[in-house]
């Protein structure tokens, strides 16, 4: 593999990384916050576990989205 | 799906009021409301004939028989017994005297020896953490001589407050007339143990200087205060050898009086039960002179069998109507579920989040099919299913309630687990092939249509969930749910016309109306928000496309579970040996069948709850509580 095209996979796939790392990055301080919160809620109002579940998975998006992102780098990049 | 409720209303003469309740309860199918709020006719029944003396003692009785089966050790119970049916007869006075005559002996006895059992089990915690400190004392203990005149007081202190044992010896020997002797030596490495020796009748004034110098005197158990050093270590043995041998000896009464009596007091308990929710439902009664008058709700089915019973058990005297709902009161009617066997399972998760309100769509049979699909979709292998379905079956055999219906969940999302491993040709990820088990979409390399396959998925559910949210807003001629959900749907659809223009899968024709019906939509999703409908509208309308892009958490995650066992077989192929190789990709296979049993599960549950109930499911329904023999509960 030439040296040019070995650098431009190697940035393709660091963006392919930082696209769905920082995604979850983002995701995972989300949730931790809202399973904290939602810990303690759980404690006193053990009823609220659909509610909360639901909370807690909103955040997921953005990953989803990164990892979206990740794939379409590599797959539209890479061709 | 939900059974059709229907109110209706009792009204028989004040002599037929216990039988009709006993009918309803043996029924069991009536949900008891407030026969007064909202009439102006009638009012409560008399207070001599709600019972509110005999429910205060009912309640007391309930508390106690609680109490004494809690504290002896359960006892099979048949689930019909002849002395239970034959109690429901009994008057209640006579019923209350008989269980009081035998309950009263037997619960002092019991309580007796609960906490004689409780007491044991204290002492033989606390006991042994005397036993070191006793152990450090004793050689101290050995150099001072038993005279009755004198008290000793043993004391440990920390090696570096060693200076304090000096100023204690003068200050004390000051008090104490020069008759203080102290005895000290080191324990440990850190400790200095000390034994003052005084005169008894300086007992007080040596206290209160130990109390102000804050030095913590040894305290021994009650049993051993008095008894030499020497010979309490070996009187502290000895007793912690007794306490089991008496713990079993009360164990032993105890298991004695459960056979006697836990059947006796558990059938006794469920006839008080009965008898206080039949106290308890005469609160709910109206009366006027002569006659009371009973509502409730009814599954509309159940209402000629309401009517048999009470004519058979009551007969001409009692009036059945069937009461016209209005629109608010059927919004409020309580919600039963009726659901194939093979769906009950999900109504379990459905009710995870909340359960449907009446008159609304029972989401269950659909979630029945997209989610072990969904589950098997991410799974996708066959090891991998089929150990999901030996946990199934396990699930399903070990346990009762939530974790039953989990297992049944389970059973089916590893069947299409497996049908999904053979599609992807997966058998703990790329072994398959050694089996010559050939993919027809291998995962790893069609990223582009495992993508389109999950999203297919989502645009799928989410146009289902928009048509039923559609359906139900005609059938309740709510406008505004109407032009939101019809919008939303038509958007999506000229969307979808729109992306198939520009990948040549749709004449350019389609082009301009697809965006005028677009925007049509877009307006028909904001009218009903009002004035922040012009931003509101169109967020609404990303907020869908968003719903379905969070779909691609299918191939997401399926992704990670095949790389994951590419890790586990390519390290498992490092190792030097088989056997070493085996144990090594085992344990990542198990991981991810760990991850892959808990992950698909909450993301299939996630895509439920947000993406397809979000467009039609409407909770808050209340559950239906049917006035009944609770029956022999453990």
């Amino acid at each position: 593999m030439k040296g040019k095209e070995s650098m431009e996979l190697g940035l393709i796939a660091i963006g392919a990384g930082l696209a769905v790392g920082l995604a979850a990055i983002g995701t995972g301080y989300a949730q931790a916050k809202i399973g904290s919160a939602g810990a303690g809620a759980l404690a006193e109002r053990p009823d609220l576990f659909g509610n909360i579940l639901v909370l807690l998975a909103l955040p997921e998006t953005m990953v989803i989205l990164g990892f979206a992102v990740s794939a379409m780098i590599i797959l539209l990049l890479r061709g | 799906m939900q059974l059709p409720m229907a109110k209706v209303q009792l009204i028989s003469t004040h002599r037929h009021l216990e039988s009709t309740l006993a009918a309803l309860q043996d029924l069991g199918a009536v949900q008891l409301e407030d026969a007064a709020v909202g009439t102006r006719v009638v009012t409560r029944l008399p207070y001599e004939m709600c019972g509110e003396t005999q429910r205060e003692s009912l309640g007391f009785l309930l508390v106690r028989l609680d109490s004494v089966l809690g504290f002896l050790a359960p006892r099979p119970i048949p689930a019909r017994d002849p002395e239970h049916e034959a109690q429901a007869e009994f008057p209640l006075d006579a019923l209350v005297a008989e269980i009081h005559a035998n309950l009263d002996p037997v619960a002092a006895e019991v309580e007796g020896l609960a906490r004689r059992r409780e007491v044991l089990i204290a002492e033989s915690q606390s006991l042994p953490r005397y036993e070191a400190t006793i152990r450090r004392l004793t050689p101290l203990a050995a150099e001072i001589p038993q005279l009755d005149r004198f008290e000793t007081v043993a004391l440990l202190i920390d090696r570096h407050f060693e200076p304090v044992l000096e100023s204690l010896r003068e200050e004390a020997a000051a008090l104490t007339d020069m008759q203080l002797d102290i005895v000290s030596g080191a324990v440990d490495e850190q400790t200095i143990g000390a034994i003052l020796v005084f005169p008894r009748e300086y007992s007080t004034a040596v206290h209160n200087l130990l109390g102000q110098e804050r030095i913590s005197q040894v305290r021994l158990p009650d049993e051993l205060v008095g008894v030499p050093l020497h010979r309490a270590l070996a009187a502290l043995r000895t007793r912690l050898d007794e306490i089991p041998v008496q713990i079993a000896e009360v164990d032993e009464k105890l298991a004695g009086l459960s056979d006697a009596w836990y059947a006796h007091f558990a059938i006794w308990r469920a006839a008080m039960r009965d008898r206080l929710a039949a106290l308890e439902a005469r609160g709910l009664l109206a009366a006027t002179q002569h006659t009371f008058v009973c509502t409730g709700w009814i599954p509309q089915r159940a209402i000629p069998a309401l009517v048999r019973t009470l004519r058979d058990t009551v007969g001409e005297e009692v009036i059945v109507t069937e009461l016209p709902l209005s629109k608010e009161e059927g919004e409020r009617a309580p919600v039963v579920l009726e659901n194939p066997a093979a769906v009950q399972p999900f109504e379990t998760l459905v009710r995870l989040l909340a359960l449907p309100r009446y008159a609304t769509v029972d989401p269950s049979a659909l979630m029945a099919f997209f989610m072990p699909l969904f589950f098997g979709m991410m799974l996708g292998d066959i090891a991998y299913g089929l150990i999901v379905l030996g946990l199934a079956i396990w699930l399903r055999r070990r346990y009762t309630g939530v974790l039953h219906d989990l297992g049944n969940v389970f059973l089916w999302g590893g069947a299409w687990s497996i049908v999904f491993g053979f599609l992807y040709g997966e058998f703990l990820g790329s072994a398959g092939e050694a089996f010559g088990l050939h993919p027809w979409l291998d995962r790893t390399t069609a990223l582009f249509p495992l993508f389109a396959a999950a999203v297919a998925l989502g645009v799928i559910q989410v146009l289902l969930g928009l048509l039923i949210g559609l359906w139900m807003a005609m059938r309740r001629r709510h406008l505004k749910a109407l032009s939101e959900k019809g919008g939303m749907l038509i958007s999506l659809i000229a969307l979808f016309a729109l992306i198939g223009v520009v990948a040549d899968i749709l004449p350019d024709a389609f082009f301009t109306p697809s965006v005028v019906i677009m925007l049509i939509g877009i307006v028909l999703i904001s009218v009903p928000l009002g004035i922040t409908g012009v931003l509101l509208g169109p967020l609404e309308f990303m907020g869908a496309i968003g719903n379905l892009l969070s779909y691609l958490r299918i191939a997401a995650i399926g992704l990670s579970s095949v790389y994951l066992a590419e890790v586990a077989n390519e390290m498992g192929g490092l190792a030097g040996s088989v056997v070493l190789g085996v144990i090594v990709a085992g344990l990542f296979h198990a991981l991810n069948v760990a991850l892959g049993v808990v992950s698909p599960t909450i993301q299939s549950l996630r895509l439920h709850y947000v993406e397809f109930f979000g467009k039609f499911f409407e909770g808050g329904g209340k559950p239906f509580q049917p006035f009944r023999r609770l029956g022999l509960i453990q």
